[in-house]
């Protein structure tokens, strides 16, 4: 069966017996003789289900839950202390705000410090050791992880044994560090850090301290056991081979296909239908599917406790599916156990970053504009007059390595209706996007692809574009980074959130029908590691269809308008099963769901997969009784289907029913807040000190003017630095008519009010070369850069938004980078003022046990009063003098020239200096609010040299400079916290007392005119051979 | 000389929105009666030999590894008649 | 209010229809917001089609909108010389109803295309145009993924010999239009098709230029001159 051709197509007169069928056999395991999973497919009698279709009865006639496991009594560990303090307003944050440094510079200095380690130095002084146990080198946890894959640990009886010499049994093993890190701090144990409130990356402060509910403390489940090599992450991901002649990789069975199977009651089980229906529940107008495997609800599982589940397969480890039984007191149904694998996945419960998460709400600087913080689908600022502005970056990474059209395009989707579920009109996107070298071969597969999706969708959706990044570098070549950014505004009143509160509401789902797209992405596809086999893992690819979400944008404005909505949440990753439990867990604690409702696109779907199910463009609403007519009209009126699925409830269960049976009754907090939390072990990787202490000292300089020029020319034309038209032109800059800014400038920039010229700018940067020498630092560097971007237009930064791109966290190493860059950017956010409001973790950013560099990607949004007052970076008028802002110094580790001049990546990145970062954002922003600028443009990577050439280009004028010191530092260093600027005649004496009050040094450099970049005494470029070389390179790739 | 069609379609479980789309309409013009529609591609192929086993394997080919894309597309081969 | 009262039509899909009105009424007019699904002109003196992906772009671009139960009410008011401006997906819907010759394919360079574009007026007589003259030089943004202009070589040849094309590419034909044609109109000059956006080019603080607002304000002259002589 596993050699059935997928590539060629059903062969001619393939029986049309449906999607599913189909679809199932493809993921079916080799053999089903031998498969007991597959075979259980097969077995089941027919249920003989009702066919007679009777109509949907009145919403408020929802049922409470049937059967009697609703009637049991919350459990001691029952949501309530969730909800209650559940997700409170962000404004918690402003009401107990973290202490602000009062000696910002001082802090900036520390930070500073602690960004450039001695390459001995394996961790900031204040980093957490694991909790307990004796760390094991890097060796001996690959080769544990290995022994775990080898070792059953299911026994076949379906008992549970511990894999012999698993740490869980004998007591938590923790690797170490390659040098016991200094401890200040008592780690924080297992208990109450253990299951913190934080569904996604965003934790609340309130609940960050959140008990427990008495859960098991984290150490029972030691941080090397859940550790299976990367491949065991997601061992049983549908593989299915693309060519017929490629050998077949031995495959388990899909996860839900697992579940389906195990679904399937032990032979001794009556027949759904011998079942006593469910007093209330709703018959489904739906026909029965014809050979439906039986249900296993909650009472088939009572029965059969010792039942084999797949919760290997759908990435659980042991002490995580003993975990789900402790909590239910029982084992979980399929329903369950699907809900479960995909809520806790790292992909949507960030089980090994949240512990160091957590800093950016510990850290978080007062800031009185934060209207809802970290925890919610994203942050909320205050930018003035009654308007909030909302944006969050999201990465979309291994979908769109496997289809990058779709990929790319469905990671647009996703952040745009995360903002939209916020109640916010998104009114723009930005994407950061990273492939491997641009001339290899798969590059030009992906780019492509990539570019086409991001710009299919957002310009089908009406959005503009107004910025990002293109990053090429070796280590993204099977790894690349999509991550898109998407802002929205509204006024303060409307902020919607993700939350069900009122016994009696509605639950109601909008939007596309579910079909089986992306089954197991969440937990598997999102989570993959690439390897050889990952070409055979491309199904489930999910596909966007940006006319509906333009229509539920729509549709969703006029819900808001008309005030039908108490509580919202988009569906993304794990689709129904996250929604529900987030809703549920976040509001009254519970909800009764008629899963059957779900409108679905293939009526054979299992309700395993419709709870899996990523199909797009799908919202979930809570609506008052009242409202709900209404409601639904609104959606007729745009074509959006919509169907009430369920109700709130009191009962402090989600409970949810299908073909009148209960397969599904849990405390939503247990899968929604209270995942399992890791504090994985971590060590600087073996070659960090090998590679800081590789600098470019060694490497030989232009000789002479000669060199320089074709320096210049030769950085211009690099593939990091060229021109980025061929991207940015398939993208709609207009769309909205309140672009002010979009690429290649320092920041895209938005018009709010027609009227006042309130505004908004936003920059998203990351280096991944200096993450890698330092991730600490380079962290900070991306924040650095982001934030000056935003000020070089003259906005005054606000907050702060990330994606943190690494590789596995099981890789100690990677785990380092990843502790060192949450805390260098808590640390960062923390000097500047600008709190994280939220953000988006992607691991397994790697090929084989080749980890990507470490790429956080940081979106900073600053506020413009007026926009009419932005400073862009074209040089406009002849003989405006050129200004040098900041202090250049000779740093070369991690630079373009490096990278580009000779490939070599080594030393250490430039020295971070926030102090410095603050007062040249000082300068730019007054520099623009008094008019006196004419350009400005941030200084950053390829230098000096660069800057000034884009600024030439842009405007269509050259320059002519004099170069202070060593040119080929003053041309190429990328030292922070620099910009170069036009001054608007007249204005020079003022900018001067502006940078002396500051401390920002100014250096003069020349002024604007001729048609060449000109360096007096060195050399002349004319603009033409300038443009040549920068706008050459991708067309020549790509096109 | 001769000539081959091959037929290109999303798979089945994949979402077509632009047949969905067409089939919302439908109703709306007064054509009732169609519950589903897929929305594909044809390609022509004029071969400069004839469409023996070899050529029609190579087509195949050509099929699986440019004209669809396997991740989401079927696709199917055949001889047009002349 | 003497004011003329442009309609601006809200397909499903549409999304430079807020654009549009905001052009409008920096013209001095009163944007009237018409919904597809309605049968219902509301009494405008002119209707603007706008730019977007009006059902997805699928099938065909403007194939679906084409249908739209509005659209029966438009055609004929077109036909008996209602001032119509069909911008991107509007020149599309309005080639897919045949108030306008030919038909737009996808770019030449398959890709979405977004620049701002050189373009000449080559017909200042439309209802849409009045405010420029003939060969005039403008900058507005174009950004399309299906802007190809194509239509048999009798109709080119008439479109060019009644000078009916009414804007044209200049420097780089951004998506492979027969004759670098971006507009054409009707035979009476009242239904203009336009592939460039003019309405993202009326403010110097958002476009490249204020070059577009001229299709605008050549309307509203028009339109109050019609609104007078009613």
């Amino acid at each position: 069966m596993s050699e059935k051709n997928l590539d060629h197509g059903r062969p001619a007169g393939d029986p049309d017996d449906g999607p599913t069928a189909e679809w199932f056999a493809e993921l079916a395991a080799d053999d089903p003789e031998t498969d007991p999973f597959a075979k259980r497919v097969d077995e089941p009698a027919q249920a003989p289900e009702a066919t007679v279709p009777s109509p949907l009865p009145e919403a408020a006639q929802v049922p409470q839950a049937p059967g009697t496991d609703d009637t049991r009594p919350v459990s001691q560990d029952g949501p309530e202390a969730v909800p209650a303090e559940g997700l409170p307003a962000g404004t918690a944050v402003a009401q107990e705000p973290a202490p602000i440094h009062p000696d910002t510079a001082a802090l900036a200095g520390d930070a500073a410090s602690g960004g450039a380690p001695t390459a001995g130095e394996p961790v900031h002084p204040e980093a957490t050791t694991p909790p307990a146990g004796t760390p094991l080198p890097q060796e001996a946890v690959a080769s544990q992880a290995e022994a775990a894959d080898e070792e059953p640990v299911v026994r076949p009886d379906g008992s549970f044994a511990g894999t012999p010499g698993d740490p869980a049994q004998g007591g938590p093993a923790v690797a170490e560090p390659a040098e016991p890190p200094a401890r200040t701090e008592a780690p924080a144990p297992g208990g109450p850090l253990a299951y913190a409130e934080a569904p996604a990356h965003d934790q609340p402060p309130a609940l960050a301290e959140a008990p427990a509910h008495g859960q098991p403390p984290v150490p029972a489940e030691a941080p090397l056991h859940e550790q299976p090599p990367a491949r065991a992450e997601a061992p049983a991901y549908p593989e299915v081979p693309v060519h017929r002649e490629a050998p077949v990789p031995a495959a388990g069975p899909s996860p839900v296909d697992a579940l389906i199977a195990v679904a399937a009651p032990v032979p001794a089980e009556p027949p759904v239908s011998a079942e006593p229906p469910a007093p209330s529940a709703a018959a489904e107008p739906r026909p029965a599917a014809v050979g439906e495997p039986p249900v296993d609800s909650v009472a088939v599982a009572e029965r059969t406790p010792e039942q084999r589940q797949p919760y290997v397969e759908l990435g659980m480890n042991e002490g995580e599916y003993r975990r789900v039984r402790d909590i239910l007191g029982r084992r979980p149904t399929a329903a369950e156990l699907a809900i479960y694998s995909v809520m806790w996945s790292e992909h949507c419960s960030y089980k090994s970053s949240k512990v160091h998460l957590r800093q950016f709400a510990d850290k978080a600087p007062q800031n009185d504009a934060l209207l809802v913080g970290m925890g919610e689908n994203a942050g909320v600022v205050d930018v003035g007059r009654g308007l909030a502005v909302t944006f969050k970056v999201e990465s979309h990474n291994h979908p769109s390595y496997v289809e990058p059209y779709q990929g790319a395009a469905t990671g647009v989707g996703g952040i745009v209706r995360d903002i939209l579920s916020m109640g916010a009109r998104p009114v723009a996107v930005m994407d950061s996007l990273r492939f491997g070298p641009a001339d290899a071969p798969d590059t030009q597969r992906v780019l492509p692809g990539v570019v086409a999706g991001v710009g299919g969708y957002g310009n089908s959706l009406g959005l503009p574009n107004i910025g990002g990044e293109t990053v090429f570098d070796a280590c993204y070549l099977q790894n690349p980074l999509v991550n898109a950014l998407c802002i929205g505004v509204m006024r303060h009143d409307d902020i919607k959130r993700a939350i069900a509160p009122g016994p009696g509401n509605q639950v109601i789902l909008f939007g596309a029908t579910t079909g089986p797209d992306g089954i197991g992405g969440a937990s598997v596809l999102a989570s993959a590691t690439f390897d050889e086999e990952s070409q055979a893992k491309r199904p489930s690819v999910q596909v966007g269809d940006p006319f509906m979400e333009k229509l539920l944008i729509e549709c969703c404005m006029e819900l808001y308008r008309e005030d039908l909505v108490v509580g919202i949440q988009d569906l993304g990753a794990a689709g129904v099963s996250c929604a529900t439990t987030e809703l549920a867990a976040a509001g009254t604690g519970g909800m009764h769901v008629v899963l059957d409702r779900v409108p679905l696109r293939d009526p054979t779907l299992r309700p395993e997969e419709i709870l899996m199910s990523e199909s797009q463009e799908r919202m979930m609403a809570v609506v008052e009784p009242a409202k709900v007519e209404r409601f639904l009209e609104i959606c007729a009126r745009w074509e959006i289907p919509a169907t009430v699925i369920g109700e709130v409830t009191d009962t402090g269960r989600l409970v949810m029913t299908w073909r009148d049976e209960v397969i599904v009754d849990i405390p939503p907090g247990t899968a929604a807040d209270e995942g399992p939390v890791y504090e994985r072990p971590y060590a600087p990787p073996a070659d960090l000190a090998a590679l800081q202490a590789d600098t470019p000292g060694r490497l030989a300089r232009p000789a002479n003017a000669d060199d320089l020029r074709n320096t210049v020319l030769w950085l211009a034309g690099s593939p990091n630095l060229s021109a980025k038209t061929w991207v940015t032109s398939q993208y709609d800059r207009y769309v909205l008519g309140n672009t002010v800014l979009a690429m290649p400038e320092d920041a895209g920039v938005l018009r709010l009010d027609d009227e006042s010229g309130l505004g908004v700018a936003l920059s998203l940067d990351g280096n991944g070369r200096y993450a890698r020498l330092d991730p600490y630092a380079g962290a900070q560097l991306a924040l650095s850069e982001a934030y000056r971007n935003v000020a070089a237009t003259g906005a005054r930064p606000l907050a702060v938004t990330n994606c943190l791109n690494f590789g596995s966290p099981e890789d100690p190493g990677v785990m380092w980078q990843f502790a060192r860059a949450t805390e260098g950017l808590a640390d960062a956010c923390q000097a500047l003022g600008v709190p994280v409001t939220g953000g988006n973790v992607s691991f397994y950013n790697q090929t084989e046990t080749q980890p990507i560099n470490p790429t956080p990607v940081i979106g900073v949004l600053g506020v413009h009063d007026d926009v009419r007052r932005r400073v862009n970076m074209a040089f406009p008028a002849e003989g405006h003098m050129l200004v040098l802002l900041g202090q250049t110094r000779e740093e070369f580790g991690g630079s373009e020239w490096a990278h580009v001049v000779y490939g070599h990546l080594g030393g250490l990145p430039p020295l971070v200096d926030l102090a410095a970062e603050r007062a040249l954002a000082a300068v730019l922003i007054a520099g623009a609010r008094e008019g006196l600028l004419s350009a400005s443009h941030d200084i950053s990577d390829g230098g000096l040299s660069q800057s000034l050439v884009e600024s030439c280009l842009r405007g269509g004028l050259g320059c002519r400079i004099t170069l202070p010191g060593d040119p080929f530092v003053t041309l190429f260093s990328e030292s922070v916290a620099r910009a170069v600027v036009a001054v608007r005649p007249g204005s020079e004496a003022r900018l001067g007392q502006l940078c002396e009050a500051a401390g920002v040094p100014v250096t003069q450099l020349g002024v604007v005119g001729g048609d060449s970049f000109t360096v007096e005494g060195l050399f002349s470029i004319p603009l033409h051979e300038l443009r040549e070389a920068h706008e050459r390179l991708l067309p020549s790739y790509v096109a | 000389m001769a000539r081959v069609v091959v037929d290109v379609m999303l798979k089945p479980e994949i979402l077509d929105p632009q047949g969905q789309a067409i089939a919302r309409k439908l109703p709306q013009m007064g054509f009732e009666g169609v519950t589903e529609v897929r929305q594909g591609k044809r390609f022509e192929l004029e071969l400069a030999g004839p469409a023996d086993e070899a050529a029609l394997e190579r087509v195949r080919q050509i099929a699986g590894t440019l004209l669809a894309n396997p991740v989401i597309e079927t696709f199917e081969v055949r001889v047009l008649d002349e | 209010m003497n004011a003329a009262r442009v309609g601006v039509i809200t397909f499903p899909g549409s999304l430079d229809d807020r654009d549009a009105a905001r052009a409008v009424r920096l013209a001095g007019a009163e944007a009237v917001s018409l919904w597809h699904a309605d049968h219902d002109l509301r009494g405008v003196d002119a209707v603007i089609l706008p730019g977007g992906f009006s059902y997805g772009d699928y099938l065909r671009a403007g194939a679906i909108s084409r249908f739209a139960p509005l659209m029966e009410e438009l055609v004929p008011a077109a036909r008996a010389g209602l001032p119509v401006l069909g911008i991107c997906n509007g020149f599309q819907v309005l080639c897919e109803s045949h108030l306008l010759p030919g038909a737009l394919l996808p770019n030449a360079g398959l890709h979405f295309v977004c620049r701002d574009q050189r373009l000449r007026i080559d017909n200042a007589d439309t209802a849409w145009t009045a405010e420029y003259t003939e060969g005039q030089e403008v900058v507005i943004p174009v950004k399309n993924r299906d802007g190809r202009y194509v239509a048999d070589e009798r109709t080119l040849a008439e479109l060019e010999d009644e000078g009916r094309v009414v804007a044209r590419y200049l420097d780089l034909n951004p998506n492979g239009s027969l004759n670098d044609i971006a507009g054409i109109c009707n035979e009476a000059g009242n239904v203009v098709g336009l592939m460039p956006h003019p309405e993202h080019a009326v403010e110097s603080l958002t476009g490249p230029s204020t070059d577009g607002l001229g299709f605008f304000t050549s309307l509203v002259k028009a339109g109050l001159s019609r609104a007078g002589v009613r």
